[in-house]
């Protein structure tokens, strides 16, 4: 029912799919004019139109009280020049980044639409009467990752704890090793301490009341106790309930709308079901990560081991066709990971999804169906999805992307720098220098052929660098207007090394 | 051509239209695909494929404009090859590369790093050639013709005849002396000469002294099917493998017996480990009584003061250096080590063809 202070209510939403309806199915009872643009065509419903009529863009009001538009159709938005009391934007993982003017909705929209009535309420009245917090949905979480992680350790137990055979997770020691906080059988004093403080600072600045996590501080306190200055781990198992209510409090803060957990969680057949990986490896540092290879690796006897960075030597032989499952900010590791003959499947865990991450990260687009990422947070049932459709990187790509590696500097500091120096200086004998860019452009083609196989733009022309490389020799061959052809040769060979440099990253430490 | 269909996997799908337009003009039944996985499957479950065109790099179709976003495929060329011979023994591959090849002197030599690249591909098992898409570009008539003409005869020599691999040693001459022999010849001058024409004017006496006066001797590799002649620089010149290939070589050359017996294998001996062997003169089962028993912890062992004599096993010379050249040419794909050889007449015979060239050396390697 329509409140006394929502009858003057105009609302906007902006979305070209299917979540604009469900918006609209929100917000139809509660506002008194409710907008919707989508696929270029307005509409209007209001409380006695529920079907809602289609309206010209001229008959759209110059200002609403809330605009909702999603992230991806901003231009939309543009376009009609309706201005709005509050804006908020909205996008698939729950991520927005934060724009002057804009307030961001932190829920997840697709494939769950994590918006509930009771939170449309809470945005209406923050619109009807301005408070200073804003509404639950609009709150950031300051910790993703490390909630992220809970919610999944959560999901795990939930999952196994129908399975009798399976009674490891009720082991707080299962618990604090799949956040990373026991390392055989040693609990990092520091790392607990270091947790205990990023949840405090979580539910303060986030202004959560207590009554929003009591169920994860119960949980916590089921596996740590602090005596004289040092956590202990508690011996006492980890019953069912608590895990409940964790869960609940965990979901609520992440959004992760979930139907029920008996339900939308797989069951247990299914979810050890499917090819299953020797073991599976977390890169140490992210709490999500650990937790979330400790869950896939419960699925079978599959082993599950967390790695140091830079003591790669020691890993044993299974770690090279595992799966590895890595937080976004360790991606920078795996070109070295690969250099090093790590042919396993790659899962990343991120706020972005995997068409994002691959065009910010090379290493990813080596081989489709060997990388993927999981956009958090995530239910069991995605983890389960993915993890069972990614397969080691075959042979041939991981040799292509090593050889780049191994090949690139090189070739341009000893090799493409002198040859262009040489080119420069006059008086050069241009025979000589072009056999010797005829050499290096083979070598390229040799060494780094998916690079050369890239498209880039130079001289407003798109084409493959070694159809530019083709091109430039044959310019040079002629002879003709030899500064420009040079200047065409310095283009390619740069826009060469930063696209191999890129895949490369700051960090690369190649195999001896 | 009934029952016969060539799979074309290339990722750029105007590439894809052209080959299968201009094999579907030749009267071929073409599957055309730009997919990886699904040329692997369709290898695998469609007997009539007995040909494969194949792109070397491939990348996620449809190709966005934007580089950032383009990713490779599950498979490459060398993946889809690996993937259908490990089914499909039977089927033959055409790969057709996109790095244009550079045509001129300049690059030969050591630095021809590009050119071993695609020699290592083209001895992969089945494949019978490589095609650069700029030559398709330049002269595409031509280059398609020979295509065709690769699938046609391939296809016929498949049922009607046996093509067999051939091993060529080249005897390397400098470039005056090499056109002087093309000359007595009377033959144009090429890169790689015949022997046989020279012998069939002066008889086998002047194949020793080639022989001797060489000032280079290495070991070529052809293919069925395939254009040009790999160098295979593994078989060295001083090593046994070389000896036996020569020697073989001559024979044929020379029109005599192609087999090699033990007297015709001169044989330095190595350091290596004896093996000792128990003489056979009693009965095996009565040995092991005598000599071995259980003791207290039931385990099988000797007996104290049992000592085993034995002999050392003299294994031929020959049979080892055949065995070894076996692996060595069947890792350079010239079919299974132990179909490589026959022993017969108290000597191996060659399955492969073997023959002698003279070629010119290249000047940066004359020093």
């Amino acid at each position: 029912m329509m409140n006394a202070e929502n009858k003057m209510l105009k609302v906007m939403v902006i979305c070209n799919d299917g979540r604009s309806d469900a918006w609209i199915n929100l917000l139809r009872s509660q506002v008194s004019d409710l907008y919707m643009l989508k696929a270029g065509r307005c509409r209007k419903f209001t409380p006695d139109d529920p079907e809602g009529l289609a309206i010209p863009h001229s008959q759209l009001p110059k200002t609403v009280n809330a605009l909702l538009f999603h992230s991806s159709d901003m231009k939309l938005w543009e376009n009609i020049q309706v201005e709005a009391d509050y804006t908020f934007e909205f996008n698939t993982p729950g991520t927005p980044q934060p724009k002057p003017g804009v307030i961001p909705i932190y829920r997840q929209t697709f494939p769950y639409f994590a918006i509930k009535p009771s939170d449309v309420d809470e945005l209406l009245a923050f619109i009807v009467t301005p408070q200073q917090a804003y509404p639950t949905i609009c709150q950031p979480v300051l910790t993703p990752d490390l909630l992220s992680a809970l919610a999944t350790l959560c999901q795990g137990y939930l999952v196994m704890e129908n399975n009798p055979s399976i009674k490891v997770c009720t082991q707080p020691s299962w618990w604090l090793e799949g956040i990373g906080l026991l390392q055989q059988g040693k609990l990092d004093q520091y790392a607990c301490q270091e947790m205990l403080m990023c949840l405090k600072e979580e539910w303060t600045i986030t202004k959560k009341p207590d009554a929003s996590h009591d169920g994860l501080d119960r949980l916590l306190a089921n596996l740590l106790i602090k005596q004289s200055d040092s956590y202990k781990v508690i011996s006492r198992s980890v019953s069912s309930q608590v895990v409940v209510d964790a869960y609940g409090n965990l979901r609520e803060a992440l959004g992760i709308c979930i139907q029920s957990d008996a339900t939308c969680m797989a069951k247990f057949e299914d979810y050890t079901s499917g090819k299953v990986p020797v073991s599976i490896f977390a890169i140490r540092g992210s709490f999500l990560a650990t937790a979330t290879a400790i869950v896939l690796a419960m699925r079978s006897s599959t082993e599950r081991h967390l790695l140091e960075l830079g003591a790669v030597d020691a890993l044993p032989n299974t770690f090279y066709k595992s799966t590895l499952v890595v937080a976004e900010s360790q991606v920078t590791c795996l070109p070295t990971l690969r250099s090093q003959g790590f042919s396993g499947a790659i899962l990343v865990l991120s706020t972005e999804t995997f068409p994002v991450l691959k065009q910010k990260y090379r290493v990813l687009r080596f081989g489709q169906g060997s990388h993927d990422a999981l956009t958090i947070p995530f239910t069991l049932a995605d983890l389960h999805s993915k993890a069972n459709n990614l397969v080691p990187i075959e042979q041939e790509n991981l040799r292509l992307f090593q050889n780049e590696l191994k090949a690139f500097k090189h070739l341009y500091e000893r090799e493409i720098i002198p040859c262009l120096q040489r080119l420069e200086q006059p008086g050069t004998d241009l025979k000589l220098a072009t056999e010797e860019v005829a050499i290096i452009v083979e070598k390229m083609k040799a060494e780094t052929p998916v690079a050369c196989h890239s498209v880039i733009t130079i001289e407003d022309e798109t084409l493959q660098i070694q159809h530019h490389l083709r091109k430039a020799l044959h310019r040079l061959e002629r002879q003709e207007s030899l500064n420009s052809t040079v200047c065409y040769l310095k283009a390619i060979f740069e826009q060469w090394y930063k696209l191999v440099r890129s895949a490369a990253g700051e960090n690369l430490k190649l195999a001896s | 051509m009934a029952n016969l269909r060539i799979l074309i996997l290339e990722d750029d799908e105007l590439w894809l239209a052209r080959h299968k337009l201009r094999l579907m003009e030749a009267g071929f039944d073409c599957y055309a695909t730009q997919d990886a996985k699904e040329a692997i499957k369709a290898a695998k479950i469609d007997p009539t494929i007995k040909f494969v065109l194949l792109d070397e790099i491939l990348y996620v179709t449809p190709f966005p404009l934007k580089e950032e976003e383009r990713e490779l495929q599950r498979w490459q060329g060398h993946g889809v090859i690996r993937e259908i011979t490990a089914q499909r023994a039977d089927i033959q591959f055409i790969v057709i590369s996109a790095a244009p090849q550079i045509e001129s002197d300049k690059q030969e030599g050591d630095k021809h790093v590009f050119r071993q690249e695609t020699a290592k591909l083209r001895r992969r098992q089945g494949v019978i050639d490589i095609v650069h898409k700029v030559d398709i570009e330049e002269s595409p008539d031509e280059t398609y013709g020979w295509i065709i003409d690769l699938l046609k005869r391939s296809q016929i020599t498949t049922k009607a005849e046996v093509i067999t691999p051939k091993i060529i040693i080249g005897l390397g001459f400098s470039k005056e002396t090499h056109e002087a022999i093309a000359e007595q010849m009377e033959i144009p001058k090429r890169q790689f000469l015949p022997i046989s024409p020279l012998l069939k004017q002066s008889g086998s006496r002047i194949l020793n002294e080639f022989w001797q006066r060489a000032e280079e001797k290495s070991v070529f590799l052809e293919m069925p099917g395939s254009k040009r002649l790999d160098h295979l620089k593994a078989i060295k010149p001083n090593s046994s493998a070389f000896q036996i290939l020569s020697f073989l070589a001559l024979q044929a050359e020379k029109q005599a017996n192609v087999l090699i017996q033990e007297k015709d294998y001169q044989h330095s001996s190595r350091h290596s480990k004896k093996t000792i062997s128990v003489e056979a003169d009693v009965d095996a089962l009565e040995r092991q009584d005598f000599a071995y028993g259980y003791g207290e912890d039931g385990r099988k062992g000797l007996r104290s003061g049992v000592q085993i004599e034995g002999k050392v096993d003299q294994s031929s010379p020959l049979k080892v250096a055949v065995h070894r050249l076996s692996q060595q040419l069947h890792r350079l794909n010239l079919g299974p080590a132990r179909q490589l050889f026959n022993y017969e007449e108290n000597g191996y015979r060659p399955s492969f063809e073997l023959g002698i060239v003279v070629y010119a050396i290249r000047p940066t390697k004359v020093s």
